[in-house]
């Protein structure tokens, strides 16, 4: 039976999903995504001119600059910088632009747990509004083992804090394994693998609504022609 | 040109694949690319095909330009040397317009182009390993074919499916200022639009009416564009 837990939900049940594509108008693209209360803003620029020194012939550069929601960056937020990176790398046909810079901006706007599956998605939404080229879609969720060794999708700050381990999952839209992982904590291989097949799921339906929220910006936008 | 009617986003596998003929020619266009099992999409937009040749693009929706052959760009003059002018069309790197490449100039005649002067001129080079090339001139009859340098007006940015579609001769919201209000304009489809008119409040109307229909239907239009001139004419 599931855990109760301190927003009433199921133990598989995801926080509400909002989207918001095209806040910035300065941009070329730009999200915010909720997993309410947690929200996570992007913006993207690009492909734009790039420094000398950071210049690649071959394909674009991709920089990823995350700001948390209170203070400087630290340490962690590097680390959160870099993952995303390392699979936006993969995901964005860089290619297509050589000698230029897809450039990546995120600001937590709230911070209650979850914050890199949060991150993940808003950066996916704001890479789509740029228009940027990519293989696919990808879409994150993450999930805790609480001491009772219930795993808890979506967990907010105090379950993350409480947690025996924490797992984040990001999957693209054919789901046949997963971009990128992250696991904290102790947990056995058992474990590990309830936690990916639970965030397959969720992940699965995180997708499914960014094609909701795509489709409804779209069929707005292109009434005219 | 058909819709498909259908929306698609990165991944997404193109469903012509299934029943076309092993034969038949697929000419694809802008966001689509052939992987090694199928035809996926690149970019979120709606799929688009012209069954006459079978062509099939996706029709998204960018600010940010790059730069395809061919295409008319309104641009501003960033630095100029001897043999060029620099020009910012919007894309990843700044273009290169020849001093030569204007109606009539000459080695003696030189056209003197400003820094921040804003030009309109047709892309001639679009290669993403190389900087964009822009000119001034028909090279083939020497005319300027309305091309050169935009003196006056004012400069609207807004997005490049926008500017696409101002560029269909019934676009709804300059024909409708057009009936009323006699215009210059000059679109580029790298996102700016150049309007000019000899009342400055006649520019800013048709800049306003320009950036703030993008989301708007044929008769939210209409409606925006008589309401603004009802409050010129007050």
């Amino acid at each position: 039976m599931a855990a109760t837990r301190r927003d009433h939900r199921d133990a598989a049940q995801i926080r509400p999903l909002e989207i918001v594509q095209g806040v910035l108008h300065r941009a070329d693209g730009s999200a915010q995504f909720d997993h309410a209360p947690t929200a996570v803003l992007c913006g993207v620029y690009g492909p734009t001119e790039i420094k000398i020194r950071d210049e690649k012939v071959d394909r674009a550069t991709l920089e990823v600059n995350y700001k948390p929601a209170i203070g400087s960056s630290n340490t962690k937020d590097r680390w959160i910088e870099y993952s995303l990176r390392r699979v936006f790398e993969g995901v964005i046909l860089t290619a297509l632009h050589p000698s230029t810079l897809i450039q990546l901006n995120l600001q937590v706007v709230s911070d209650h747990g979850s914050v890199l599956a949060t991150a993940f998605n808003s950066a996916t939404m704001a890479l789509m509004d740029a228009g940027v080229p990519m293989r696919t879609v990808v879409a994150s969720v993450s999930c805790a083992i609480d001491q009772a060794g219930n795993v808890l999708m979506d967990p907010d700050e105090e379950e993350e804090k409480n947690a025996t381990s924490c797992h984040v999952f990001v999957f693209d839209a054919e789901m046949k394994g997963a971009l990128f992982t992250d696991s904290l904590g102790n947990y056995t291989p058992t474990q590990f693998e309830h936690c990916y097949q639970s965030c397959k799921a969720g992940a699965a339906k995180v997708i499914h609504f960014m094609r909701a929220a795509v489709e409804a910006k779209l069929t707005r936008q292109t009434q005219q022609s | 040109m058909e819709a498909s009617g259908k929306i698609v986003l990165p991944g997404d596998v193109l469903p012509l694949a299934a029943d076309a003929k092993k034969t038949a020619v697929v000419r694809l266009g802008p966001g689509l690319l052939q992987t090694d099992d199928a035809i996926r999409a690149t970019q979120t937009g709606l799929l688009l095909a012209n069954p006459s040749n079978n062509t099939w693009w996706v029709n998204g929706s960018t600010k940010r330009y790059v730069p395809a052959l061919g295409e008319p760009v309104i641009g501003v003059v960033v630095s100029r040397t001897a043999e060029h002018y620099r020009v910012d069309i919007g894309s990843a790197n700044t273009a290169l317009l020849p001093v030569l490449a204007f109606e009539g100039a000459t080695k003696r005649n030189r056209p003197n182009l400003l820094v921040g002067a804003p030009v309109y001129a047709r892309v001639t080079l679009a290669n993403r390993d190389m900087e964009p090339e822009i000119e001034c001139v028909n090279s083939s009859s020497g005319k300027a074919d309305g091309f050169g340098e935009l003196t006056g007006g004012l400069i609207a940015h807004c997005s490049l499916q926008q500017c696409q579609r101002l560029l269909d001769p019934d676009n709804i919201v300059l024909n409708t200022i057009g009936a009323k209000i006699p215009l210059d304009v000059a679109i580029g489809l790298n996102g700016r639009v150049w309007v000019n008119n000899e009342k400055h409040k006649n520019v800013i109307l048709v800049a306003n009416a320009i950036t703030s229909s993008e989301f708007l239907s044929h008769e939210q239009c209409q409606a925006l564009v008589q309401s603004l001139i009802a409050k010129l004419e007050l």
